[in-house]
């Protein structure tokens, strides 16, 4: 009878024992046969995975936070064998189920470390190292019970099919380095319930194709610096329930094809001038003026007089006279007076006119009179003076404050910015008011530093090896190379 | 030495230079303009665009052996001081940092940890890791306490040689530590810290 282990005994006799005991076997033992495992960081330990082990932590790419803004996890405990289920691939993708008293959590990961880690406080971070893409068929709802902040770094492009409701229980602060930019295909309404303040810096237009209407309930005051000109082509209309007052300090101009000024009272007076013009009616009670006769200082009427005066001096003719026995004298080349008039040579005036006197209801506008009234009082001439020194203007550009290098209160970003720049460092008016409003350390020049610490010159540093290339052998694992 | 361009990212080839144009996957020339200490639109800048995009090809090319690093994991590198336009009565100082700034040959980099804070370590690692691996005119390590708090700031500067159009650079690699302004050592990164 023959067995198996005569062909073994009969193979060794024909073929040798070190033939017949290693045909078959892999060179390398029982290894793995694709030469991928155990991996370098597994030689010449267990080849249970270490993140089980609690030897590493499995962590995602969550990269730095932002200014203000802080990516931070409370720190994750390390696995406790037997409790972390984990399964890694050749390439690094990771799924753990943690079940660690106190570091409990789900890890999916990416080899290049995106993912999603359910944490053990029950934080969920969820990790993206390239695009990533969100579709929902249906509604979304994102309810956040705690602060969040959001940061973009490139531009952010928001379409909005339907309404765009915005609630805000607190305020809006929207702050742009750049324009803004509204386009509003249809009516935009606005309500305040308390002030609104608008402060331009540059200048301000306002067009308006169809109507424009202001209500004020209240008062409106417009102070101008520089000039207002108003152009209308059609009526202007500028109707006071009260009072309407202007005035200029220079010159004051008025001028229509016709002109109208009307009351009940009406006072137009003045040192010097002209009121009238040649086909001028002047209708009024009493025409009053200096006294005295003309070339004297006195008023002087030219023209024709239809009516009757109580006293001339001289007359070239008097087709009429009532008192004519008063006349001094008569030139002859006239002619002889008509009537019953003669000469007498005392000169006596009559003591009772022979119409009622009637004086003028004010005074004669005099220099010493028109003087006051145009520089006090209610009807006296304004004296504009909008922003003396351009105090309010300098406090608003803010360019004078910061000798023209800053425009509004700067950042320490923006100072910093600034002051790399030598001159603007030497710059004594702007680093005054910046330390002076706190934004800029006294201790801006001090030139020694609080530690010093490692120094490299330009020769090039030992550097380890960052990134794993394949499977190296261990003994290559710490060494140190000179980038050149 | 002509530096060799990524023709899919070469401003060159690009049919127009707007804030969008990128410049590296994930960095666009809009990485450049709203930082923190310099903030405008590409528009307001004067000057060949197309020569201020080949200037942050560099500074881009730059970001992203960060982006790619391991060591830099958990940290963010942002653009504190980007393109810079001078207010209008002020004419930059020749040659000096604010000047590069117009045109994107200086850039201005913070490196942010997990708070949100600047992370004082790696940036020292940083500068360390750049100076040895990155093509540069000067790399400046700069230290302040400009913060009227007295905390202590730090940025890279990273000035680039002006970029032609065939990218024909020279790169001098010099090396400055400065604090507060003034030069703490040249030829060297010195670390500089505040003990915890």
């Amino acid at each position: 009878m023959t067995t198996i282990l005569d062909n073994f005994r009969n193979r060794i006799k024909e073929l040798g024992a070190g033939q017949e005991n290693t045909e078959g076997v892999p060179r390398e033992g029982f290894n793995e046969a694709s030469g991928e495992f155990p991996r370098r960081d597994y030689f010449f330990g267990s080849s249970i995975n270490k993140s089980a082990r609690g030897e590493t932590i499995e962590s995602l790419f969550a990269g730095g936070g932002d200014y203000g803004v802080s990516v931070e996890f409370s720190d994750q405990k390390p696995s406790t064998f037997p409790y972390n289920q984990a399964q890694e691939t050749t390439s690094g993708h990771a799924i753990h189920v943690d079940d660690t008293p106190g570091g409990e959590r789900i890890l999916i990961k990416h080899r290049t470390g995106a993912g999603l880690e359910l944490r053990a406080d029950g934080s969920v971070l969820f990790s993206s190292v390239n695009k990533k893409v969100s579709v929902t068929g249906g509604d979304d709802v994102v309810i956040v019970e705690g602060q969040a902040d959001l940061v973009y770094k490139g531009n952010v492009n928001v379409k909005i099919a339907g309404d765009y409701n915005l609630e805000v229980e607190g305020n809006i602060n929207v702050t742009t380095a750049g324009n803004k930019t509204e386009k509003i295909h249809r009516n935009h309404t606005k309500t305040v319930d308390e002030n609104q303040n608008h402060v331009v810096k540059g200048s301000r237009s306002l067009r308006v194709v169809d109507v424009n209407t202001e209500t004020m309930l209240s008062d409106r005051n417009v102070f101008v610096k520089g000039e207002q000109n108003n152009f209308v082509e059609g009526n202007v209309e500028f109707t006071s329930g009260d009072k309407l007052i202007t005035t200029a300090v220079n010159e004051w101009v008025a001028s229509s094809q016709i002109a109208n000024i009307s009351g009940d009272t009406v006072s137009v007076i003045g040192v010097t001038g002209t009121i009238g013009g040649q086909l001028i009616d002047h209708y009024g009670k009493v025409f009053s003026g200096p006294p005295g006769g003309s070339g004297l200082g006195g008023t002087t009427h030219y023209g024709t007089f239809i009516g009757k005066a109580t006293e001339a001096i001289t007359s070239d003719f008097a087709n009429k006279a009532g008192e004519a026995s008063f006349a001094q004298s008569a030139p002859a080349e006239v002619g002889t007076a008509t009537g019953a008039s003669k000469v007498r040579n005392a000169k006596t005036y009559p003591t009772e006119m022979p119409y009622v006197q009637i004086e003028p209801t004010a005074d004669m506008p005099t220099t010493a009179i028109i003087t006051p009234l145009l520089s006090s009082g209610n009807y006296g001439i304004r004296n504009v003076n909008v922003d003396p020194g351009d105090e309010l203007k300098l406090e608003i550009l803010k360019t004078d404050d910061y000798d023209g290098l800053f425009n509004r209160e700067p950042s320490i970003h923006e100072i910093r910015s600034k002051l790399r720049d030598p001159a603007n460092l030497q710059n004594a008016t702007l680093i005054g008011a910046l330390i002076g409003e706190g934004r800029l350390s006294g201790k801006y020049a001090d030139v020694r530093p609080p530690f010093i610490g490692r120094a490299y010159n330009k020769k090039p540093s030992l550097q380890f090896g960052r990134t794993l290339l394949g499977n190296n052998p261990a003994e290559n694992r710490s060494k140190r190379f000179t980038p050149s | 030495m002509i530096y060799l361009v990524d023709p899919v990212y070469n401003p060159n080839f690009q049919s127009d230079i707007t804030s969008a144009t990128p410049l590296a996957p994930g960095i666009t020339v809009a990485k450049f303009l709203g930082s923190k200490g310099s903030r405008l639109q590409f528009e307001q800048l004067s000057g060949d665009k197309r020569l201020i995009a080949r200037q942050l090809y560099l500074q881009a090319e730059s970001m992203r052996t960060v982006v790619t690093n391991k060591t830099f994991e958990k940290n963010r590198l942002i653009v504190s001081e980007g393109l810079y336009k001078p207010a209008p009565s002020e004419t930059p100082t020749k040659d000096s940092i604010n000047d590069y700034k117009q045109t994107g040959r200086a850039v201005v980099y913070q490196l942010l940890g997990e708070d949100g804070r600047i992370d004082f370590e790696n940036t020292f690692e940083l500068a360390v890791y750049w100076k040895d691996f990155l093509k540069y005119q000067e790399l400046i390590l700069d230290y302040d306490t400009y913060d009227p708090s007295g905390e202590l700031s730090c940025q890279i500067v990273l000035v680039m040689p002006v970029a032609n159009e065939n990218f024909d650079l020279n790169f001098s690699k010099s090396l400055k530590t400065t604090f507060n302004g003034s030069t703490l050592s040249l030829n060297e990164v010195v670390e500089v810290f505040v003990p915890i």
